[in-house]
């Protein structure tokens, strides 16, 4: 019988971290989550919104195309339309339903793409340094130095309509904010002399960029990418108002704020409807940002 | 113990500071007493979570909520600061008893030069009572602990100034408006070795021109050899053993004392982790011997689990067992 | 200060020639041939055999660039397809409008979120600090564009108390007072996301400061309270509160064109949002490209008041560890 293979470099070098939360007795993150109130009746919420729209075939009420021409512009609560119609007589809570996961797509997807090419190149421009970072880093400049909302008009109208040119151009003004917080998040933990002694140790470099993938560099990016996802859902809405995404009958929250605008004299509530969803999820997402950050990153008091 | 011929500069007795937590309150200085007399330096030694530095902030009331002082006197020319109203305390820090702190750099208002800083203090205690006059003196404050070029470093700010220059001229800043005492918490810890022997001197002398009594906290027993004529112990918040340097550093009777002196931990258990870290932060504080689970000699007396006497005698203070017979 | 700024202005150029570069690039990526993109359909044929031949589209990429480069540098951005006159006019013109929509997003900004926050900092914890961040909170969380809807029904659509569209009325208007009228609505709508943050960031920072170690040591010396917050932490925070409200008022140079098109105010917003709409690619291009390098120098005046205010800044820089 072989003796066992000797423990992998990788293991070595976690050693001399510090060992997690629950060995010292401190509680871990989920459970520091949990006591936040507010946060976790957000989540609830939140979970619940998703799941209405994801179960849009059985939630809502009537098919989002379905016209209506005699119940036109309906006030809420007006009997079988508890949202009211739109221009074109269909149900705005149906469209609300099934626009949502449009929405709620556009919104989040962005985000977790903008997290993973933004975190890895940042993380390999903190790692490898030098002309790597450099050229990397610069990159990154020059998308920043775009105001967000142009940039992601320019792209979206360039590529043409369509909900996936949305996400694309959102997570391409979305990747430079991460890749800077990774970079320095990386950079920092790269200088720390754990580090030195993996490599001196000849850890190779993807062991010990695994490494890194502890607490100290994936938390800074996880932390600010989460508070982006309510600015993102409003920016992403937005884009579709202009035009730019979804195109009609589609529903998407976004496009139908804007078809709706012309009936803003006639009917001010109803045309109002798909501004609450948006602004919803947002501030949902929102406190649950917060209490994120509080875990992941927290002030001492 | 010293004879009570030179009247002490400053006189603490019972001195309680507890913090607030979870609903709880619990001492970060418990039953600390001590005398200063003119001229004199006190060292107060223990490691981090021993209550030194929380001691120094509660003489100088720089304690805020969610610690608070509960109980003793803090007597300085006849008069209690731990009562005193926050505005005579503010006239106090300064000129009557000023503090040096451990890491010069996060002292400074970074967006400030160093001139500027001061002539704030100068002129803040009436030292000098136009700008030009406190100019003159900003310099010869400067001169006065040997930072050269003084000129220049005067419209320097302080992320220019390398850690041993920031203390001195913190030092400078501290005896502007000529303080009795000086608290300086742990001063060269964060400076090189070299430049700490140089700042250890300049606090020497300085203390020397102006007739000061110093407070030197630290955890590091030469230092303490080399700057105090007494010497406090302090663990767990509270002072285990006091008495002249040349005795408690030589002939140390306090077993947390002897520990630190051989540089061993002291186990019971093993846990060498514990004693080093100031375990004291974590563990609830004992009804008992605070030191007695990890105390060696805890079991020849068997009575860790009463609190220890306090004994006084020709030797100094211990806080211990051990020592009970000596008791009066 | 001077190394420092002139250090800064040299790590323009770079930045400026990336921006023309994804410029180019997005130029290149619009699907079909680029002499209808840029010319319209209506486009004769001599007309894109024209631009064929100045923008060298036959020749290889770089030197396309440098072509366009030349051409634009000369602030020639092409003429808009829908409007038939230069596209710079046109940018000019709506640029105007949107720094002053900005402008006044900004300031309500500032002084609403500025005054939020410092309540919040200063009452921590109780209850001005919790009603000051649920408002922040609000703030951040609700699009401005409906926002603007909102506040179109509240004053515009019954009461008439302020106007709905527009920068000033048809008939009978123009003047200063009349523009101010259509701008109260539309910067209110847009300032507020950006006070939101301001407030946040300003509690935050102010905090902060008064964490520092730095002010235990003030204390120590004897010094008042109230000086204590007026000379020194008031001036801390002041470097990091003004580089928020920089970055939210470059922000809102491209973040109104939301609340532009609600109230059609005829900024940059709303010129690209006709522009989609005609596929007039010179002018959506032509906007990118401007307020861009209009946002680069914003930022770098925001830099450059941080730097003036915060000796640190100046050392990093040359001291040579640059930002990025």
């Amino acid at each position: 019988m072989s003796l066992p293979a000797p423990l992998p470099i990788e293991v070595r070098p976690r050693e001399l971290e510090e060992r997690g939360p629950e060995a010292r007795g401190r509680p871990s993150l989920i459970s520091k989550f949990r006591r936040d109130r507010v946060a976790m009746g957000a989540l609830v919420l939140l979970v619940l919104m998703i799941a209405v729209c994801v179960a849009a075939p059985l939630t809502a009420p009537y098919s989002p195309y379905a016209t209506d021409p005699a119940h036109v512009l309906e006030s809420p609560f007006s009997p079988g339309h508890l949202l009211g119609t739109d221009g074109e007589g269909r149900d705005i809570l149906s469209r609300l339903i099934w626009g949502g996961r449009t929405s709620l797509l556009t919104g989040v997807s962005p985000v977790a793409i903008g997290l993973l090419v933004g975190g890895l190149l940042g993380m390999v421009a903190g790692y490898y340094g030098g002309i790597i970072k450099t050229s990397i880093m610069r990159v990154m400049d020059v998308l920043l130095a775009f105001p967000a909302v142009l940039l992601a008009i320019a792209i979206a109208m360039t590529l043409g309509p369509g909900t996936a040119h949305v996400i694309i151009a959102l997570s391409v003004v979305l990747v430079p904010g991460v890749a800077r917080i990774a970079e320095t998040a990386s950079t920092t933990a790269c200088s720390q002399e754990y580090m030195e002694a993996a490599r001196a140790s000849g850890a190779r470099g993807w062991s010990i960029m695994r490494l890194q993938l502890s607490r100290n560099v994936a938390s800074p990016p996880l932390a600010y990418s989460f508070s982006t996802i309510g600015p993102v859902i409003v920016f992403a809405a937005g884009l579709n108002y202009l035009g730019l995404g979804v195109q009609p009958p589609a529903a998407e929250w976004g496009s139908m704020l804007y078809n709706l605008q012309q009936s803003l004299l006639e009917v001010p509530l109803t045309s109002m409807m798909p501004g609450f969803p948006i602004a919803i999820a947002a501030l949902l997402f929102d406190l649950i940002g917060n209490a994120v950050r509080d875990v992941l990153d927290p002030r001492q008091v | 113990m010293r004879s009570a011929e030179q009247g002490a500069v400053l006189t603490v007795k019972d001195l309680r500071t507890v913090i607030s937590l979870d609903g709880r309150e619990r001492p970060i200085v418990d039953e600390v007493s001590f005398e200063l007399f003119p001229k004199q330096t006190l060292g107060l030694i223990g490691e981090s979570g021993s209550g030194k530095t929380m001691t120094a902030l509660s003489l100088l009331r720089l304690i805020a909520p969610p610690m608070k002082i509960t109980g003793g006197q803090i007597i300085y020319r006849d008069r209690d600061l731990a009562g005193l109203p926050m505005g005579a305390m503010r006239e106090l820090r300064g000129s009557g008893l000023a503090m040096i702190f451990q890491n010069p750099r996060d002292r400074f208002d970074p967006l400030l030069t160093i001139s500027k800083q001061i002539i704030e203090v100068l002129l803040c205690h009436h030292v000098c009572t136009s700008r030009r006059d406190a100019t003159r003196r900003a310099l010869e404050l400067l001169d006065e602990v040997k930072v050269p070029a003084a000129g220049n470093v005067m419209h320097m700010y302080p992320n220019e100034l390398s850690g041993g220059m920031l203390q001195r001229v913190m030092i400078g800043i501290a005896i502007a408006a000529s303080p009795d005492i000086l608290i300086a918490d742990e001063p060269t810890s964060s400076l090189d070795v070299t430049v700490q022997a140089e700042v250890l001197d300049l606090l020497m002398e300085v203390q020397r021109l102006h007739h000061m009594s110093m407070i030197f906290i630290t955890h590091d027993i030469a230092v303490a050899r080399q700057m105090a004529d007494q010497v406090a112990v302090m663990y767990a918040a509270q002072i285990i053993e006091m008495g002249d340097a040349s005795e408690v550093l030589v002939r140390p009777r306090h077993p947390y004392t002897q520990a630190l002196l051989a540089a061993l931990p002291t186990t019971v258990d093993g846990d060498v982790q514990a004693v080093r870290n100031g375990a004291t932060k974590e563990a609830g504080m004992p009804s008992g011997c605070r030191f007695g689970s990890r105390c060696g000699k805890a079991k020849l007396h068997g009575k860790a689990l009463q609190p220890p006497p306090l004994v006084e005698d020709e030797h100094g203070m211990v806080r211990c067992w051990l020592y009970e017979q000596t008791a009066r | 200060m001077t190394a420092y700024v002139s250090r800064r202005l040299l790590q323009l150029i770079p930045v400026l020639l990336g921006v023309t570069v994804v410029v180019f690039i997005l130029i290149h990526l619009i699907p079909g041939d680029p002499t209808i993109s840029l010319l319209g359909e209506n486009a004769t044929i001599a007309q894109r055999a024209a631009l064929r031949h100045t923008l060298g589209l036959d020749q290889p990429l770089p030197v396309q660039y440098l072509r366009w480069l030349w051409q634009t540098v000369h602030l020639n951005l092409g003429m808009s397809i829908s409007e038939q006159r230069p596209v710079i006019d046109l940018v000019w013109a709506a640029f105007v409008n949107t720094m002053i929509l900005a402008g006044c997003a900004a300031l309500i900004a500032a002084v609403v979120g500025t005054l939020l926050g410092v309540v919040a900092a200063v009452r921590q914890g109780g209850i001005a600090d919790r009603i000051a961040m649920a408002l922040a909170a609000l703030g951040t969380a609700i699009p401005g564009y409906w926002l603007g809807l909102i506040l179109i029904v509240a004053f515009a659509i019954d009461n008439h108390l302020l106007p709905s569209s527009g920068e000033t009325t048809p008939v009978g208007g123009g003047g200063v007072s009349d523009v101010l009228a259509h701008l109260i609505l539309p910067a209110i709508a847009a300032s507020a996301a950006p006070t939101g943050i301001v407030a946040r960031t300003v509690r935050a920072s102010l905090l902060d400061i008064m964490r520092l170690d730095f002010v235990v040591g003030l204390r120590s010396l004897g010094l008042k309270e109230h000086a204590i917050v007026r000379k020194h932490v008031a001036r801390n925070a002041l470097p990091g509160i003004i580089t928020v409200f920089g970055l939210q008022a470059g922000y809102l140079l491209g973040g109104v064109a939301f609340v532009e098109v609600v109230f059609a105010w005829p900024g940059v917003g709303n010129l690209l949002f006709l522009s989609i709409g005609d596929r007039d690619y010179p002018v959506v291009l032509g906007i990118t490209l401007f307020v861009s390098v209009a946002f680069v120098f914003i930022n770098l005046a925001v830099d450059l008041l941080h730097a003036a205010l915060d000796p640190r800044v100046r050392a990093a820089v040359t001291a040579g560890r640059t930002k990025g």
